[in-house]
C-alpha cells in the first residue's frame, strides 16, 4: 500500500498496541486533537484514555513517566512535541533512560521509546528547528533512530518499541507527508543496519532524515554529469552501522557526511573518525563533511536556506571532491 | 491605583491597539497577504495590557507566548513588531527570531523563548539582579496554565519566595494549553491557591475585566517595590481564537464556551465602564480608535514596504560569541 511517513508511524503504533497490551502512548495533545503533526489520530478512539494519555504540559513529568514504567514492566511511548524541548528533561534522558539497565547489571529493561518531531525547513527559527543527534551521541546506552521511508518509519518504530533500551526516535517535520510504499506487516526491521540507497563507484555519500533526501537529489543530478556517488542511509544514527559504511568506502575511497546538525561536534564525525582509523591508507581523498553552518536556526526562511546544506551544496561540494579532491576552496 | 481620566484613556488606547494591531495581522494571514502567522491574546488582553500597564520606566516584563499586549504597553511600536513578523533586516532581530518573543530590553521587555515555562526563571535572575543592586525596579512575568505544569515554573516560585525577589507572576489561565483543556492539565481548576505552599500570597482576579487585573497587579507590584517579595495573580481568562492563526477559532472547543467566553469581550466591558462613568464619551473613544487604526496602518505599511532581507546582505555570525572574534566559521 501507499502511505505517508505519518501514517506509517500510526500503523505501527495501531498495530503493536494491538499486538502488545503493554504499549501505551503519553505526551502533549496526542489524544483527542491527535498530536501536532496528526501522527497519533484516531488512536485515542480505538485504545481510550488509558492507553493513549493526554498529558500535563511537563516534559519531565511524562519522560519520568516513560522511565518509571519501562522499569515495571511497560513498553511507552513517549512524545515530546518538538525535539528542542527535550533539553527540558535532559535529566530523566540521559541520567536516568540511558543508564539504569547498565547500573543494575540488567535487572533493569529499559523499553522505553521516546518520539520527536525535529529539523529545519519550516521556519520554526532556533528553539524548534534543531538537529540534535549529535547532543545524544555522547551518552553511551543510548539508541538513535531516524527513518527517511514510510517503510522503514513503520519498521524501525516497531523495532524500536519491541527493543529493550532506551530509543530516541527522530522524526523529520519535513518528511511526514512523504508518500511511499509499505506494507503493515507487523515486521520491526533491526536497529543498527545501515541501507544502500543507491550504488556507485566514485564516493561514498552517508546521510540520514531529510538531508538523505537531498543526498540523493544530488547523487541523481551528479550522475548526469558523468560522477557516480554510493548513498547510504544510517537510519540508526547511534549505533552507526560502520561495518556498511567502511565496506563501501574502500570501494569507493572516497567519503562524504551529509549531516543537517551544525558542523562542529555533528554525528558525521563518529563516520569519518572510523574510516580515517580503518582506511587511511586507502582513501583518495580526505573525508568531506557537510554539515549545517555553526549558528542557530534563523526564523527567516531566507537565512535557513543559508545554513542548512542545500542539494546544490551538496552536488557543488562532493562533486569537486571527486574530481578535484578537495570538498571545498 | 488611581487612574486620572487621561490614564483610564490611555489604558483603553493600550487594549484597542492591542485587539487592533492582532486582528489586522490575523486578517492579512488568512487572506494570504502576509507570510506571518500570529498566536494572539484576542480576549485575554484585559490581562496582558492590563498587568503591563501597571509597570512604571525602568521595570522589565518577561512575555511568554501570546503577549503582544505587554510589548505594545511597553512602548513596543507596531512598526517594530511587524518588522520582527516579517523577518525585516532592520527587526530587532534581524530575521534571527520570532516576533511573539523578540523583546526590546531598551523598553524593558525581556527576550522571550519558544521553551513553554522557560522565560519565568530568566525573570527570576532579573528580579534577583534588581534586589542585589538595591533598585525599587520590579519584573512581571506572564505564564499560562499549561506553564504552571513545568518544573521552571516552580523554580521561579519557590526560589523568588525564599529570596524575596521583586516578581509579580501573573497567569493568563485560559483553560487550554495547545488542544489541553485544564481536566487535563491538573486537578484543580486554581493555580493561584499553589502560592500558599510556597509561603506567596496568591491572588486570583477575572481576567476580562481590566479594572480588576489593575488593581491586582498594581498592588502587588508596589509590595514588590517596597521590597515585599513576590506574588502570584492568576487571571482567568479565555483565548477567543485558536491557539495559533493556522487553527480554527474554536479549535476544537465547544461552541457554548466559546460563546460565553466571548460574551465577556474585555474591549466591550471597559468601553461600557468608561462610558458610565460619564467623564469619557463616545466621541472620545472613537477619537482614540481612529488614531489607533491610523497608527497601525502607518506601522504597516511601513513595515510592508521595508526591504527583504537578501542573502548577500545577511549577517549570520555576529553576536554569537561575545568577541565577535571570527572564529566561529568552521565550516
Ligand atoms: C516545553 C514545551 N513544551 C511544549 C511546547 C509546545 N507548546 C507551545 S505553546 C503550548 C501551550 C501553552 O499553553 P499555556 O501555557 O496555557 O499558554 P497559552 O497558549 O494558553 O497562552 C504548547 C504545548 C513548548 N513550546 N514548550
Ligand atoms: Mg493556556
Amino acid at each position: 500500500m501507499k502511505t505517508t511517513i505519518s501514517g506509517a508511524l500510526r500503523l505501527a503504533l495501531r498495530d503493536e498496541m494491538t499486538r502488545d497490551e503493554t504499549v501505551f502512548l503519553i505526551g502533549e495533545d496526542i489524544g483527542y486533537y491527535g498530536g501536532i503533526f496528526n501522527v497519533t489520530k484516531g488512536l485515542i478512539r480505538q485504545f481510550g484514555e488509558r492507553r493513549v494519555v493526554d498529558s500535563p504540559l511537563d516534559e519531565t513529568g511524562i519522560l519520568g513517566i516513560g522511565v518509571g514504567a519501562a522499569i515495571s514492566g511497560l513498553r511507552p511511548v513517549v512524545e515530546i512535541m518538538y525535539v528542542d524541548f527535550i533539553t527540558t528533561c535532559m535529566d530523566q534522558v540521559i541520567n536516568n533512560a540511558a543508564k539504569m539497565p547498565w547500573l543494575s547489571q540488567g535487572q533493569l529493561k529499559m523499553p522505553l521509546t521516546i518520539r520527536a518531531n525535529f529539523g529545519t525547513g519550516k521556519g520554526d527559527g532556533p528553539q524548534q528547528s534543531q538537529c540534535v543527534e549529535a547532543w545524544f551521541m555522547n551518552v553511551p546506552g543510548l539508541t538513535v533512530v531516524e527513518p527517511s521511508t514510510p517503510k522503514d518509519a513503520y519498521g524501525l518504530l516497531l523495532g524500536s518499541i519491541r527493543y529493550d533500551g532506551a530509543v530516541l526516535f527522530l522524526e523529520h517535520k519535513l518528511l511526514y507527508a512523504l508518500q511511499g510504499e509499505m506494507e503493515p506487516d507487523g515486521r520491526a526491521l533491526p536497529l543498527g543496519k545501515g541501507a544502500v540507497r543507491q550504488e556507485g563507484k566514485d564516493a561514498t555519500l552517508v546521510s540520514c532524515g531529510l538531508m538523505l533526501h537531498k543526498a540523493m537529489r544530488a547523487a541523481q543530478e551528479l550522475l548526469e554529469e558523468g560522477i557516480s556517488l554510493e548513498v547510504i542511509d544510517v537510519r540508526t544514527v547511534k549505533p552507526l552501522d560502520l561495518e556498511l559504511i567502511l565496506e563501501s568506502v574502500e570501494k569507493t575511497g572516497r567519503l562524504v557526511t551529509v549531516e543537517e546538525n551544525p558542523y562542529t561536534g555533528g554525528w558525521g564525525l563518529t563516520v569519518t573518525d572510523a574510516v580515517n582509523r580503518e582506511l587511511f591508507g586507502k582513501l583518495k581523498e580526505a573525508p568531506l563533511r557537510i554539515a549545517s553552518l555553526d549558528v542557530p536556526v534563523p526564523v527567516s526562511n531566507v537565512m535557513e536556506e543559508m545554513v542548512v546544506p542545500n542539494v546544490e551544496r551538496i552536488k557543488r561540494e562532493a562533486g569537486r571532491l571527486v574530481r578535484h579532491g578537495k570538498g571545498r576552496q | 491605583m488611581r487612574m486620572s481620566i487621561e490614564d483610564q484613556k490611555r489604558l483603553y488606547r493600550c487594549l484597542y491597539l492591542t485587539r487592533h494591531t492582532e486582528e489586522v495581522l490575523s486578517d492579512l494571514y488568512r487572506e494570504k497577504k502576509s507570510p506571518y502567522k500570529p498566536m494572539t491574546g484576542i480576549g485575554q488582553e484585559a490581562v496582558t495590557v492590563g498587568a503591563s500597564f501597571c509597570l512604571s520606566e525602568g521595570d522589565f516584563v518577561s512575555p511568554a507566548l501570546r503577549e503582544l499586549g505587554a510589548m505594545l504597553t511597553r512602548g513596543m511600536s507596531v512598526r517594530q513588531h511587524v518588522l520582527d513578523a516579517l523577518k525585516k533586516p532592520e527587526s530587532m532581530s534581524g530575521g534571527r527570531f520570532s516576533a511573539h518573543h523578540s523583546g526590546d530590553i531598551s523598553k524593558g521587555i525581556i527576550l522571550g523563548t519558544y521553551i513553554v515555562g522557560s522565560n519565568l526563571p530568566v525573570a527570576l535572575g532579573v528580579a534577583f539582579s534588581l534586589k542585589y543592586t538595591e533598585s525599587d525596579r520590579v519584573v512581571l512575568a506572564f505564564f499560562g496554565d499549561g506553564a504552571s505544569s513545568t518544573g521552571s515554573f516552580h523554580s521561579a516560585m519557590n526560589c523568588s519566595s525564599t529570596m524575596n525577589l521583586p516578581l509579580v507572576l501573573v497567569c493568563n489561565n485560559n483553560a487550554y494549553a495547545l488542544s489541553t483543556p485544564l481536566r487535563f492539565q491538573m486537578k484543580t481548576p486554581d493555580i493561584y491557591i499553589r502560592a500558599a505552599g510556597y509561603g506567596m500570597e496568591g491572588v486570583c482576579v477575572d481576567g476580562q475585566d481590566v479594572c480588576g487585573v489593575v488593581e491586582a497587579v498594581d498592588k502587588a507590584v508596589r509590595k514588590a517595590r517596597a521590597g515585599g517579595g513576590p506574588t502570584l495573580i492568576e487571571c482567568k481568562t479565555y483565548r477567543f481564537r485558536g491557539h495559533s492563526e493556522s487553527h480554527d477559532f474554536d479549535d476544537g472547543r465547544p461552541a457554548e464556551e466559546l460563546s460565553t467566553w466571548r460574551a465577556k469581550d474585555p474591549l466591550v466591558i471597559y468601553r461600557r465602564f468608561l462610558l458610565s462613568g460619564k467623564k469619557v464619551d463616545e466621541k472620545a473613544l472613537r477619537r482614540i480608535e481612529r488614531e489607533v487604526e491610523r497608527e497601525v496602518k502607518e506601522g504597516m505599511e511601513y513595515a510592508f514596504a521595508a526591504p527583504e532581507l537578501s542573502a548577500d546582505k545577511v549577517d549570520m555570525y555576529t553576536h554569537l560569541y561575545a568577541d565577535n572574534g571570527g572564529r566561529e566559521k568552521n565550516v
